[in-house]
């Protein structure tokens, strides 16, 4: 039986239907969860994706992490269940108090829509276990308020406790501030729970899923949480 | 002129009782209004004439 994917769809998001591309070709099944939906239908893993929710009215990511199915998105992620929020959706996660910190406008105050390149590290989660490239991942960004801030302590916390999962690097996998796109602190780019099961990133993974189109690196993310999942169920 | 800062400005009318305002508008604010990491808020309040309410 395929890993089926939660994709969260509230007013405004548009990287749904690509996180069901990447899904599909990750060989899962990607079932769509509308943000008044109370329940997850059941789903091994949700995402919420790229966009606009509610407009970003107020502050992005504020009010979409009020929305009824976000209760059940935090029950998921308290019983352990892997939950990956892009862009936007890292935006609702900060919002929503499941991670630190919070996403300001970029440095450049310009929207960036850019390749980046990415380092893995940190401690594993369900979305970079086992993902150890040899040069950084090429994932591209495309946000206006992707710097990633939070106060000293809670950044030296992440630090210390491997929750840097993703960070923007140059080439040589170096983290340089030109290799910083928004001016993030520590150039970070995406961040685990302190459980490790629920990450944020401000790349977009599901855009890097076929060569063709410039990138398949992306699509590890999704096959390392298929491969998890599919070795829970084998191990019950 | 040695700092400016923008800032965002909410003109937030409520109903009911007046009793416990100053608590519901903090409540409002740390939940919804205002994201801690980032920002902070200070409020005040005014009756419908426009004065400070008394007590």
């Amino acid at each position: 039986m395929p890993v089926r994917f939660g994709i969260v769809v509230f007013p405004g998001t548009w990287s749904d239907r690509d996180c069901a591309h990447a899904v599909a070709l990750a060989g899962s099944e990607a079932v769509t969860l509308w943000h008044a939906d109370r329940e997850l239908a059941g789903v091994d893993c949700v995402i919420l994706p790229g966009g606009f929710a509610y407009g970003d009215y107020l502050r992005a990511g504020a009010i979409a992490a009020h929305a009824p199915i976000i209760a059940a998105v935090r029950s998921f992620a308290a019983a352990g269940g892997p939950v990956l929020g892009i862009c936007n959706g890292f935006q609702v996660l900060c919002e929503a108090g499941l991670l630190p910190g919070a996403l300001l406008r970029n440095r450049s105050l310009q929207f960036r829509c850019q390749w980046t390149g990415l380092r893995v590290e940190g401690r594993p989660t369900p979305f970079t276990a086992g993902l150890a490239p040899a040069t950084p991942l090429r994932i591209p960004i495309s946000h206006g308020e992707g710097r990633y801030h939070a106060d000293p302590d809670t950044i030296a916390g992440l630090e210390l406790g491997g929750r840097v999962v993703l960070r923007y690097v140059d080439a040589r996998g170096a983290a340089t501030p030109d290799a910083n796109p928004n001016g993030s602190l520590h150039n970070i780019a995406g961040i685990a729970s302190a459980a490790g099961n629920v990450v944020g990133m401000m790349p977009h993974p599901e855009r890097a899923c076929e060569a063709l189109l410039g990138s398949a690196d992306g699509l590890g993310m999704f096959r390392a949480v298929a491969a998890a999942r599919l070795g829970a169920a084998r191990s019950r | 002129m040695t700092d400016v800062r923008v800032g965002r400005y909410l003109a937030v009318t409520l109903g009911g009782a007046t009793a416990d305002v100053a608590e519901r508008v903090t409540a409002m604010c740390e939940r919804l209004l205002c994201n801690g990491v980032i920002e902070e808020f200070r409020f005040s309040l005014r009756d419908e004439a426009g004065s400070e309410p008394a007590g």
